[in-house]
């Protein structure tokens, strides 16, 4: 790991929340890396909690996804204009028992008034046996530095976020 | 009577962790995103259904034509 590999915060759940927020994020490093395994309440096998930068609403987000599944399949896709957050996949209700997806979300760049490209890795239990690998790009079109992130789900308890902060020097 | 789903807020400046519960409006704007993040993975699901089956398909009129199955898999390469 980078010497300038820095937690911020984080947070493990010790009951069913809706929603995590990472507010007052410090504009004192380049790039911010969000980790989080986390299980949602809800659903069936997979869930999709939403993100969300600044609060901010309208079609300010898009991505483009590819997904390799547990039926050894693809799935590739453009979704444009997303209303007010993205959608994103973890394990949901009726995934394995006790077993948690692993997500990584690069936000390079945070500070700067200018639109954000950022990168989603995910894993999730598809089933029982097998896992699914979810790679996206997504695209935060408002031009504010990023100042909070709220996750938005029906999260599992022992659900953990950990919000990095990457400097360049 | 459910309990109010609660949120965690996180203020990194301070390091200090809230848990509060949500308002009227911030579970009905939950339970939109929801709905929309639902439909749009079951429309993304449909498509990949439906690009499956046209896939079947055209195989089986390829091989009804006389093509081998390695002759079809090539042509899909």
């Amino acid at each position: 790991m980078a010497t300038t590999y820095t937690l911020i915060s984080s947070n493990t759940l010790t009951s069913t929340t809706a929603s995590v927020t990472f507010s007052s994020i410090p504009a004192t490093y380049t790039d911010l890396v969000l980790r989080a395994s986390t299980r949602a309440t809800t659903g069936t096998i997979t869930v999709q909690p939403t993100i969300t930068f600044n609060g901010t609403g309208g079609t300010a987000y898009s991505k483009t996804y590819l997904r390799f599944l547990a039926s050894a399949s693809f799935e590739t896709g453009i979704s444009s204009s997303q209303p007010n957050q993205i959608p994103y996949m973890v394990n949901g209700n009726t995934s394995a028992a006790s077993t948690f997806s692993n997500t990584e979300i690069y936000i390079p760049n945070y500070t700067l008034t200018v639109a954000k490209p950022m990168s989603f890795s995910g894993t999730i239990g598809n089933n029982t046996s097998t896992g699914q690998i979810d790679k996206e790009a997504w695209y935060f079109s408002n031009t504010a530095a990023i100042t909070s992130i709220t996750l938005t789900a029906s999260f599992a308890s022992d659900s953990s976020f950990y919000l990095y902060g990457i400097k360049n020097s | 009577m459910s309990d109010t789903p609660t949120k965690v807020v996180v203020d990194c400046s301070t390091g200090v962790t809230e848990v509060l519960p949500l308002t009227a409006q911030e579970i009905a704007d939950m339970e939109t995103a929801r709905v929309a993040a639902e439909d749009q993975r079951k429309a993304a699901e449909a498509e990949a259904a439906a690009v499956a089956a046209a896939k079947k398909s055209a195989n089986a009129k390829l091989a009804a034509l006389g093509l081998t199955a390695e002759e079809i898999a090539a042509l899909t390469k």
